[in-house]
């Protein structure tokens, strides 16, 4: 209280003011809630994610509901391209293949083990690379390029290979593309 | 800044650290993005891929689903242990939505399961949690990746 008159007075004494109402707004309390909502919202930000989707959907049946393939449903291959991953023990890819029809089977590649627990195989950038050129080699052969293609993977390999190896097939171009139930 | 003689007083000008709190508060309201727990589970690392398509509007018809890297099944920061809770779940969650649509006077209604799966997880429980979503109704699904720019 002392010290507020003082200052009055001296701000009286420096501006000449004789009289009037002093409204004196005390800034603090409002600082301290900025800071509080400062503090709040820093706390809660989130920067947006790069998420994305891909869409699927389930074979319907005649009752309406849809149905996924049951193992060894079509274990040979009639009109249809299957797509081969196996896994190795770790659940990274080992091998990839592509069955034809008439048994013809097109070998891609044989992984190389990964180097450390947890990362894919080295060679598997390049493995895609080459699956993707012969699956646009199929696409140019009139007589698979209507075919519906299937992924026929391991229950072990991981989900993030998975993708890698669904979407290279999904870019192939082919009207149709599904997946086996996994072995 | 006042002189009195020998007595120089410092006082600090507020106003511009007032300024610049209320436009960093301004800010971050302006980008505040509250995420559902079962839309953005931090236990689930996406898989990256670069041909997925951007998200579409989530809307109300859609029914999300975790799948951590040891294969749990998580619904809402809650876990779903077994096919048969999973199913349970899957299936409430599509009578609630439907009722919800029906109420509206909403027609053709179709429930989409979104599964946000980590990429370690095994191929194996994705496709058992597929499946359980077929048992359970649902036609339409949609994985979520990170889209690699």
């Amino acid at each position: 209280m002392l010290t507020a008159h003082l200052i009055r007075r001296r701000r009286k004494q420096i501006t000449g003011d004789t009289g009037g109402v002093d409204l004196g707004i005390i800034i603090t309390p409002m600082l301290d809630m900025a800071f509080q909502l400062l503090a709040f919202f820093i706390m809660t930000y989130h920067p947006p994610a790069r998420e994305a989707e891909v869409d699927g959907t389930l074979k319907p049946t005649a009752s309406g509901v849809g149905k996924l393939p049951s193992p060894g449903a079509d274990p040979v291959n009639k009109l249809k391209l299957r797509l081969v991953v196996k896994a190795g023990p770790s659940g990274q890819p080992a091998s990839i293949a592509l069955e034809k029809p008439a048994l013809r089977r097109v070998e891609i590649a044989q992984l190389k083990p990964p180097v450390k627990a947890g990362e894919p195989p080295p060679d598997l950038a390049e493995a895609l690379k080459k699956l993707r050129e012969v699956l646009d080699d199929s696409r140019k052969d009139p007589e698979e390029r209507d075919l519906e293609l299937e992924i026929d993977a391991d229950r072990k390999l991981r989900y993030g290979p998975f993708m890698q190896v669904r979407e290279v097939a999904e870019t192939a171009g082919f009207k149709k593309l599904g997946f086996n139930a996994p072995r | 800044m006042t002189n009195s003689g020998s007595d120089s007083r410092l006082e600090i000008n507020l106003t511009p650290l007032l300024d610049l709190v209320l436009q960093l508060i301004m800010f971050f309201m302006l980008t505040v993005n509250f995420v559902r727990v079962d839309q953005a589970n931090e236990r689930v690392d996406l898989p990256v891929v670069q041909s997925a398509v951007p998200l579409k509007s989530s809307g109300d018809h859609v029914v999300y689903l975790n799948i951590s890297k040891d294969g749990e099944r998580l619904a809402g920061g809650a876990k779903l242990a077994g096919a048969t809770e999973l199913r349970a779940y899957l299936r409430e969650r599509k009578a609630d939505i439907e009722r919800v649509a029906k109420a509206r006077g909403e027609t053709g209604v179709q429930v989409i399961i979104v599964v946000r799966a980590h990429k370690d997880c095994s191929w194996g429980d994705v496709y058992d949690t597929l499946d359980e979503c077929n048992k359970a109704g649902y036609q339409l699904w949609r994985m979520r990746v990170i889209r690699q720019v």
